[in-house]
């Protein structure tokens, strides 16, 4: 997008919604509709191939880039605005209805595999949910956002080959999907820990955690539901990344295979992802705020619009002509609003005055004859009686 | 962009003074109006109001002065002098009427002076800036006619004619054309003449007294068998 064409230059509202380690996150408006703008920070930055990739594809369930770039010495990127609710603030999803979220995901993401584009950094807060308007599709519409990650991603849902440097890949993202939706089912994560290399150290011993324990320990889930995510488990959270599915392809099929095996029937679990949905419909402020929701919100633009906030240079020409222009407002008004008579007009006035005045008053200063000196007055004769 | 913004305070100051001068003008206090219009001048010697409000301020004191019958050559020229400075920063006509004005004055101001002064350029100058100043037209006249050249009183009367064709009612006009027929001993045209003028302005004692005069003139002349 040229600068000349940037979204960000017809923003008339920009609000902070979220500050980052390495990016914030701001809800813009303006007249072409709002939007996401991510304001990278501290020499973060984002890769800039994904990005170039993403802002050519159109894939349900993926956020669209719509522009991206450096500003004022800053990368940034533009995200469609997604009116729903980030997954990090919903709490415990039914199975059921998680399981719907991870073939939809799946299946984004396999989208993504044949452009060759992995996300490197799926997490609750990069998943938000709302309600599909698409009647005959799942009712609840994962999409997914913040591609791109230069790091290795999320403590805690990063897979162990990202610590080690590798690049993200449908291995990755597999296995991140998998503390996704444990996260999703049970409202926390898989590991909890407090410092980096903690984390680290208890993802690199993934292997040895058993989920169905932690699952059933936890007395949130019937046997049968743990009996049907087990194979999922296996299926993601390998830390041998070629442990891991051959593809979401197949993920998908064992996610539709532990979709059976709860034994809820099709209806049941359509009727749970309804409510699910009705329930993000009330909760929709609680990702990004929708119309009327930025009350409270600071107003702050963290770049210079161009042709709107203009640089020291013009503002300071701008507060001089400004100052010129009330100078010349208050002029104008004190010589036209304080202009209390004509000077024509007075002039007309006397001439009137003294014209009119001849002919009238005798005495006036105009008379022809009788003010008329002396040496060029007649004597007339008199006539004589006789 | 502070010259602009100088030069725009100098202008509203500037035409503040003009306004003063021309309040100053209207009521009749006319040493403050010749103050402020000469304040306006010194930043602004071009400025055409306040060259003109000046004109008027000198116009009007000499005018006050012709009401006491004081010599009012000096004012009459101060104001034509700056009428005449006016002229050449002013060319839109307007105030030809008020110059006109001031250059009669001028003249009969001259006159009242020195009776033998040729002031019939400056009735010329004053005709030509404005052709329906007739008190200018008779001033010249009246001169034409003193001056008992035959060509002249010939020019003397058709002046005459031409004032009361155009203006009816300028009095003087009759009153001198009657004087000439009388020094010309025409009795009958002059009783024309003047009773004509009497028909417009009844009241005139001049034409009253004149009229009644060259009626029993001609009175006399029919009885003696002269008429």
């Amino acid at each position: 997008m040229s600068e000349n064409s940037s979204i960000l230059d017809n923003v008339v509202s920009c609000h902070l919604i979220h500050r980052g380690g390495e990016a914030d996150i701001y809800l813009v408006s303006g007249n072409s509709g709002k939007f996401i703008l991510k304001w990278y920070r501290n020499g973060s930055a984002f890769k800039t191939e994904i990005v170039e990739k993403l802002k050519c594809i159109r894939i349900p369930g993926i956020c669209r880039i719509r522009e991206s770039g450096l500003r004022d010495g800053n990368p940034y990127l533009v995200y469609d605005f997604i009116e729903g609710v980030s997954s990090r603030d919903v709490g415990r999803i039914p199975v059921p209805v998680a399981l719907g979220l991870l073939r939809g995901v799946a299946q984004s993401l396999h989208d993504l595999d044949a452009v060759g584009v992995h996300h490197g950094d799926l997490n609750p807060a990069n998943v938000l949910l709302s309600r599909n308007q698409d009647k005959s599709g799942f009712p609840v519409q994962a999409t997914l956002v913040d591609f791109g990650i230069v790091g290795p991603g999320t403590p805690g849902y990063a897979a162990p080959e990202r610590f080690q440097g590798r690049p993200a890949s449908t291995a990755s993202d597999q296995f991140s999907l998998g503390m996704l939706l444990y996260r999703w089912i049970t409202g926390e994560d898989l590991i909890q820990a407090l410092e980096y290399d903690e984390y680290q150290a208890e993802i690199l011993r993934i292997d040895s955690i058993s989920v169905d324990e932690k699952l059933y320990v936890s007395g949130n889930f019937t046997a049968t539901e743990i009996s049907a995510l087990s194979p999922l488990w296996k299926a993601l959270l390998r830390q041998n990344a070629e442990e891991r599915c051959e593809d979401f392809d197949e993920l998908d099929e064992i996610a539709e295979i532990a979709l059976g095996s709860l034994g809820v029937g099709e209806i049941k679990a359509s009727v749970d992802a309804q409510k699910f949905a009705e329930i993000l419909e009330c909760q929709k402020t609680g990702g990004f705020p929708p119309d009327g929701s930025t009350n409270g919100l600071d107003m702050a633009f963290p770049y210079e619009k161009r042709g709107f906030a203009p640089s020291k240079k013009k503002r300071k020409y701008m507060y001089l002509a400004a100052f010129g222009l009330i100078l010349t407002l208050m002029a104008f008004f004190f010589i036209v609003g304080t202009n209390s008579s004509d000077i024509d007009e007075t002039g007309n006035l006397l001439l009137e005055k003294s014209r009119n005045s001849v002919t009238m008053e005798p005495d006036s200063g105009l008379e022809s004859q009788d003010s008329l000196p002396s040496t060029i007055l007649k004597d007339l004769p008199t006539p004589s009686l006789d | 962009m502070a010259t602009f913004a100088f030069a725009l305070l100098l202008a509203a100051c500037v035409e503040n003074d003009v306004r003063r001068g021309n309040d100053a003008l209207r009521i009749g206090d006319y040493d403050r109006a010749v103050t402020s219009f000469n304040k306006a001048l010194d930043a602004d010697p071009a400025h055409r109001d306040a060259r003109y409000g000046l004109a008027l301020s000198y116009y009007a004191i000499a005018e006050a002065s012709e009401r006491l019958r004081v010599p009012t050559f000096d004012l009459w020229s101060q104001a034509a002098k700056e009428f005449r400075i006016l002229s050449n920063i002013d060319s839109s006509g307007k105030i030809n009427a008020n110059y006109s004005t001031c250059l009669f004055y001028l003249a009969r101001a001259a006159l009242k002076r020195d009776g033998s002064v040729d002031v019939v350029p400056v009735l010329d100058q004053s005709i030509q800036l404005d052709s329906l100043n007739y008190f200018s037209y008779n001033l010249k006249a009246l001169i034409l006619a003193k001056s008992n050249v035959p060509d002249n009183l010939n020019t003397a009367k058709n002046i005459y004619i031409h004032i009361i064709t155009h203006d009816p009612d300028f009095v003087s006009a009759y009153i001198n054309l009657g004087n000439i027929y009388w020094d010309e001993g025409d009795v009958e045209a002059a009783w024309d003449t003047w009773s004509a003028g009497l028909q417009k302005s009844p009241k005139n004692q001049s034409l009253m007294y004149w009229t009644h005069v060259a009626e029993d003139s001609l009175k006399a002349m029919v009885l003696s068998g002269r008429l």
